[in-house]
């Protein structure tokens, strides 16, 4: 008995020594995936780089059977229009779209593969600033050897500052979703209050001139749900993108120069100031807070009297029954407007094995004509040439079409700087949350704030 | 199974000792193997394979980014948090209150089914309903109930009572997640427990009537012992289940309010999906199994029969 159970302990140790080696080798082997911030492409952009210039379109990296370059993007129709465009015009590449459902799916989707160096993923869109993360980690080539200075200048000035970091421009932007006020009429009629200029009757520079400040809008929502019962204002969300404009006019800025640092910065004052009139305009009744979804479902169901709209939703007054309009995106009482852009962009994939023919649908996105009419059936595109034009072709003179006008008004005209931080998609989650609580009264503006920065300099932490 | 292999002899199966040896000595084996090869597979590797990712992560050098072993950095981080503390806060709350109180309420109903004569049938259909939809479907329903202008507040302003906040609120949103996971499971459960009942001799509970036990002390001193071991694999398998909840938080409260319902499971999620940290994550998750290791292991201890 004492002979076997010896042996019992010797055979448990062993085993267990076994099992740690094991485990420490398979650790320590780990992937070491250097991603430099400039060298992998340095080391990707000589044999990749187009030049510049469209030297594939139409022909297959072989010659032979078309290479095939995974999409991977949210399900809006811009995506399918393209690749549907894209294919029939270039048949060496064959662009297949994987749609990642919801919108953010698709960074969510991407950062699961990144992690697994998946080198099926060539193309993803990101969300609003999650590509300064993924080209910290070396994720994500940059797209400075594809596209010449001159080219770069197609963009709104914007909109390229959105998709450049430390010089690098990161991807091409494919989204515009400035923020408007949208107004249910009706409801502004029964409460007896006069609403702010809205495209239905007045043009972009009297709407923009009439924007209301903030102020205005707290005490007219406050005034409609107490006298029809019904909301006077929701903002759909209080995401990052959305938030970061109103802090911006007052002085605030979410994080240091570098991106680095969020101490001093997103505990200063201007944040707390917006964080107590976030929560005054919820707790007094002017706001309602919404289920932690982005919808409009309770706004064209008539119960809203004014929601934060994106640019996609120009033509949500389409499908309503109430009287319905879009005014210009409210700003604080004082303060410059700043209108929030919500940027996503295409982004090229570091693990991709058809870099060269990536770039090239990439390239077609960004600066064929064919493209921006495919992107302006849906929103307003990131290129000058399509948005200036949305001042003024008549096309959009009238309703609803004229509210695509007022966005390309505020985004040459009111910018506002985006965040930019390697640590943007954590800021998000947990800005989202916090404002979330802040919005609901579950925390107060002091304990939100404090949170907010304190489990943001936490996640800033490995990139110092 | 007794001893199988003697030296120099053919090993010899048999069931339990005094049983006639097997005539396919290797048959047990085969039965089992496509079960452990699966564990093994997707259960033994994908611990091991978690826990060394747990073990590296990413190192930002001079504009490099490498990923690298990097001992606990990713456990000394999650544990270190701010959040942590209030996600083990959160999860451990719901446990507490989801595991009594669905295995509390599923032998309630399996007694109630007892008792039902000719629609015990229908009751017993009724109940998996909840079973059989996924947790998506669950949510959205319960959603649209507890909305502020859902059903339930429909019907208190009808009974002109205050309409309730639920999941919006830091002080309901918890047990709200509770009532509709209780929801969910009690069904299943309850069935699990009809069938415990009715595997009870009843001239014991006849021969404890006579002796005079009232209906209470039947149920406390015959058929609850009786019943331990289905209590202990729904308590085990509850607390498995319930420890690494993370639906409703995704779906229902973000992981609020004021991080009240910002569970262990959900927080690995959004750092694995969101903040792109697999390292952090898994260190979430395997500190996490190593509670609900420790937590089953007490289960067994405190319900095991004293004839297991």
């Amino acid at each position: 008995m004492e002979r076997n159970s010896g042996m019992g302990v010797r055979r448990s140790r062993s085993l267990m020594t076994l099992v740690s080696v094991a485990l420490l080798s398979a650790a320590c082997a780990g992937a070491p995936s250097a991603g430099s911030l400039a060298g992998s492409s340095a080391a990707a952009s000589p044999s990749d780089a187009g030049q510049a210039s469209p030297t594939l379109a139409g022909q297959s990296s072989d010659g032979g059977a078309p290479v095939t370059v995974s999409l991977v993007a949210n399900g809006e129709p811009r995506y399918a229009g393209w690749v549907k465009a894209f294919n029939a015009t270039h048949p060496g590449i064959q662009v297949k779209l994987e749609d990642s459902g919801a919108s953010g799916g698709a960074a969510n989707v991407a950062a699961l593969r990144f992690g697994q160096k998946d080198p099926t993923l060539d193309i993803t869109s990101d969300e609003v600033g999650f590509d300064i993360q993924w080209f910290t980690k070396g994720w994500i080539d940059p797209l400075d050897s594809y596209f010449s200075p001159e080219e770069l200048t197609a963009f709104v000035p914007s909109r390229l500052a959105d998709e450049t970091y430390q010089g690098h421009f990161l991807g091409v932007p494919v989204t515009n979703s400035t923020l408007m006020l949208g107004l249910n009429l009706d409801l502004f009629k029964e409460a007896g209050v006069d609403p702010p200029p809205g495209m239905k009757e007045s043009g972009v520079e009297a709407v923009a001139n009439g924007a209301w400040t903030w102020e205005q809008v707290a005490a007219a929502g406050k005034t409609i749900q107490e006298k029809t019962g019904m909301s006077g204002l929701q903002f759909p969300k209080g995401e990052l993108w959305v938030m970061y404009p109103l802090g911006e006019q007052l002085g605030g800025n979410v994080t240091s120069p570098d991106g680095l640092t969020v101490k001093g910065y997103l505990d200063a004052p201007a944040w707390l100031q917006l964080a107590k009139w976030f929560q005054d305009v919820h707790a007094s009744g002017g706001a309602t807070v919404m289920n932690p979804d982005w919808g409009y479902e309770e706004f064209t169901a008539g119960k809203v009297a004014m929601v934060e709209l994106v640019a996609e939703q120009n033509a949500i007054c389409l499908s309503v029954k109430f009287s319905c309009d879009v005014a210009a995106e409210p700003h604080f009482q004082g303060m410059k407007p700043k209108s929030a852009r919500g940027s996503n962009a295409l982004v090229l994939s570091a693990f991709s094995q058809h870099k060269k023919e990536a770039a090239e649908f990439l390239r077609w996105v960004a600066l064929d004509p064919a493209a921006w009419t495919i992107f302006a059936e849906d929103t307003l595109p990131s290129q000058n040439v399509p948005v200036t034009k949305t001042l003024t072709d008549p096309a959009y003179d009238a309703f609803p079409a004229s509210v695509k006008r007022l966005a390309a008004y505020q985004q040459l005209n009111w910018p506002a700087d985006q965040p930019k931080s390697p640590a943007n998609p954590e800021i998000w989650r947990i800005w989202d949350e916090v404002w979330l609580d802040i919005q609901s009264g579950a925390k107060t503006p002091a304990q939100g704030i404090e949170e907010l920065t304190q489990r943001a300099d936490e996640a800033l932490s490995i990139y110092r | 199974m007794s001893r199988l292999f003697r030296r120099g002899r053919r090993p010899t199966v048999r069931y339990h000792a005094g049983a006639p040896p097997l005539r396919h000595w290797w048959l047990p084996y085969a039965l089992l193997t496509p079960a452990i090869v699966l564990i093994v597979v997707f259960g033994v590797f994908a611990i091991v394979g978690g826990f060394a990712v747990s073990l590296q992560g990413e190192r930002f050098n001079s504009g490099q980014a490498e990923t690298v072993f990097v001992g606990l950095r990713n456990y000394v981080a999650v544990i270190g948090s701010s959040i942590f503390l209030k996600s083990v806060a959160a999860t451990v709350a719901y446990n507490l209150a989801a595991n009594p109180l669905l295995v509390g309420a599923a032998i309630a109903i399996a007694i109630a089914l007892t008792r039902a004569g000719r629609m015990a049938t229908f009751f017993q259909s009724t109940l998996l309903l909840s079973v059989c939809l996924s947790w998506t479907v669950t949510l959205l329903i319960w959603r649209s109930i507890l909305s502020e202008g859902g059903l339930a507040n429909g019907i208190f302003a009808a009974l002109n009572l205050p309409a309730q906040p639920f999941y919006t609120s830091a002080s309901q949103a918890l047990w709200v997640t509770v009532g509709i996971s209780a929801w969910a499971g009690v069904g299943f459960w309850a069935l699990v427990f009809l069938g415990a009942l009715k595997a009870i001799n009843p001239d014991i509970l006849e021969a404890a009537a006579l002796d005079g036990a009232t209906a209470v002390q039947r149920f406390r001193y015959v058929v609850l012992p009786l019943m331990r071991r289905t209590v202990l694999l729904a308590s085990v398998v509850l607390t498995a289940s319930n420890a690494t909840v993370f639906v409703p938080a995704q779906l229902l409260t973000l992981g609020g309010p004021d991080n009240s319902t910002h569970f262990i499971m959900y927080e690995a999620s959004q750092k694995l999906f969101y903040d792109g940290r697999p390292g952090e994550a898994v260190a979430l998750v395997g500190l996490l199994m190593i509670v609900v290791f420790a937590l089953v292991f007490v289960q067994f201890r405190v319900l095991r029969s004293d004839d297991a």
